[in-house]
C-alpha cells in the first residue's frame, strides 16, 4: 500500500492533520504479519483473528473505541513491546 | 472515550451530573504563591506514606470502609498535597463513566473528575495513583498559566504547551497516546510518588 493511501485511510477515520505523518510512518513500518492484516482490512473490510498478549482487533475497538488503524498499531506495539504495551492497555485511560 | 472526550461531554451537558456522585462539587481555588516542583514531590510521597501508615489507626480502615467513607479518605489524602499542584477542592468521584476511564482533569474548570468505580477495590493503590495522575496533569497546566509561580523550566512548559495543542487521543494511537510529554511526565510521576512514599512507610 503507498503513503497516499494510507493517508486517506487516517484521514477517513478522522485522525487530525498533526498526527498523519507520524501515524503513516509508523503503519509503514509495522511488523509484516500485522501489515499484511492491515491491507487485507484496507481492500477487503477483512477483521482479523490475530491474538497477542490476550489482546485481539475487536477487544481493542470496543473496549478502548479505538479508529481501526489504531487497532492495528497497538497490535503492532504490543509485538514490539508487550510488557509496556500490555501494562498500559490493562491500567486503562486517565 | 478519553479525558478529552470525557469533558467535552460534561461541557456540552450530554452526561448529567448524578445526584449520586460522591462528594459535592464546590468552588475550585488557586492555592499557592509558588508551587515549587520539588515540594510537590516530597509533598505528594509524604502524603502515600502517610495514608498507609495510617490505615492500621483507621476506623474503619480503607478495606473495611464503605464507598463514601473510602471518598472522605481520598479526599483527605488529596487535600495533604493538591495545594502545591496549583488548586484546592478540585476532586471530585463521578458515577456512571465508562470503565476503561480512570480519571480526567478538566482544563477549563480545573476540576479532576474520577471514575467512581475506583473505590470498590479494596486496595487503594489504583486510585491514589489515579490521583496523583490527575493532579499531576493540574499542575502542568498551573505551570502553562503562571509560569512565574512554579520552578519547571521554560522549555518543558513549552513542550507541555505545545502537547497539550495537539494532545494525541488513545483511540488514534494508544502507543502514542502513553507517550505523549504530559501522559509521560504524569504517568511517572503518579508511579514514582507511590513507589517512594509505600518505601518509605514503616
Amino acid at each position: 500500500m503507498n503513503r497516499d493511501n494510507i493517508i486517506m485511510t487516517l484521514c477517513a477515520q478522522g485522525y487530525p492533520d498533526y498526527m498523519l505523518e507520524q501515524t503513516a510512518d509508523k503503519v509503514e513500518r509495522m511488523d509484516e504479519r500485522i501489515k499484511s492484516a492491515f491491507e487485507k482490512w484496507v481492500d477487503g473490510n477483512v477483521i482479523p483473528t490475530i491474538e497477542i498478549e490476550g489482546w485481539d482487533y475487536v477487544k481493542l475497538v470496543e473496549k478502548f473505541k479505538m479508529r481501526p488503524v489504531a487497532a492495528f498499531l497497538a497490535l503492532d506495539w504490543l509485538t514490539r513491546e508487550p510488557e509496556k504495551a500490555v501494562k498500559a492497555l490493562k491500567r486503562g485511560i486517565r | 472515550m478519553n479525558d478529552f472526550e470525557w469533558l467535552e461531554l460534561l461541557e456540552d451537558d450530554r452526561i448529567e451530573i448524578s445526584e449520586n456522585d460522591i462528594l459535592t462539587e464546590c468552588h475550585v481555588n488557586e492555592s499557592c504563591e509558588f508551587c515549587d516542583e520539588q515540594v510537590l514531590e516530597e509533598c505528594t510521597a509524604s502524603a502515600v506514606q502517610e495514608f498507609i501508615e495510617a490505615n492500621e489507626h483507621r476506623h474503619p480502615p480503607y478495606e473495611e470502609a464503605s464507598i463514601e467513607q473510602r471518598a472522605e479518605y481520598m479526599k483527605e489524602f488529596h487535600d495533604n498535597f493538591n495545594e502545591m499542584s496549583g488548586y484546592t477542592n478540585n476532586l471530585h468521584f463521578r458515577e456512571g463513566m465508562e470503565p476503561e476511564n480512570l480519571g480526567a482533569f478538566n482544563p477549563v474548570t480545573k476540576q479532576i473528575d474520577l471514575n467512581a468505580d475506583l473505590l470498590k477495590e479494596d486496595n487503594p493503590q489504583q486510585v491514589m495513583e489515579t490521583i496523583m495522575h490527575e493532579s499531576r496533569h493540574a499542575y502542568q497546566d498551573f505551570a502553562i498559566n503562571h509560569p512565574e509561580q512554579v520552578s519547571v523550566d521554560a522549555e518543558t512548559i513549552k513542550e507541555w504547551e505545545d502537547n497539550f495543542t495537539h494532545y494525541i487521543r488513545p483511540e488514534f494511537d494508544f502507543e502514542a497516546y502513553v507517550n505523549q510529554p504530559v501522559e509521560a511526565d504524569a504517568n511517572d510521576f503518579s508511579e514514582r510518588m507511590y513507589y517512594d512514599g509505600f518505601c518509605n512507610a514503616a
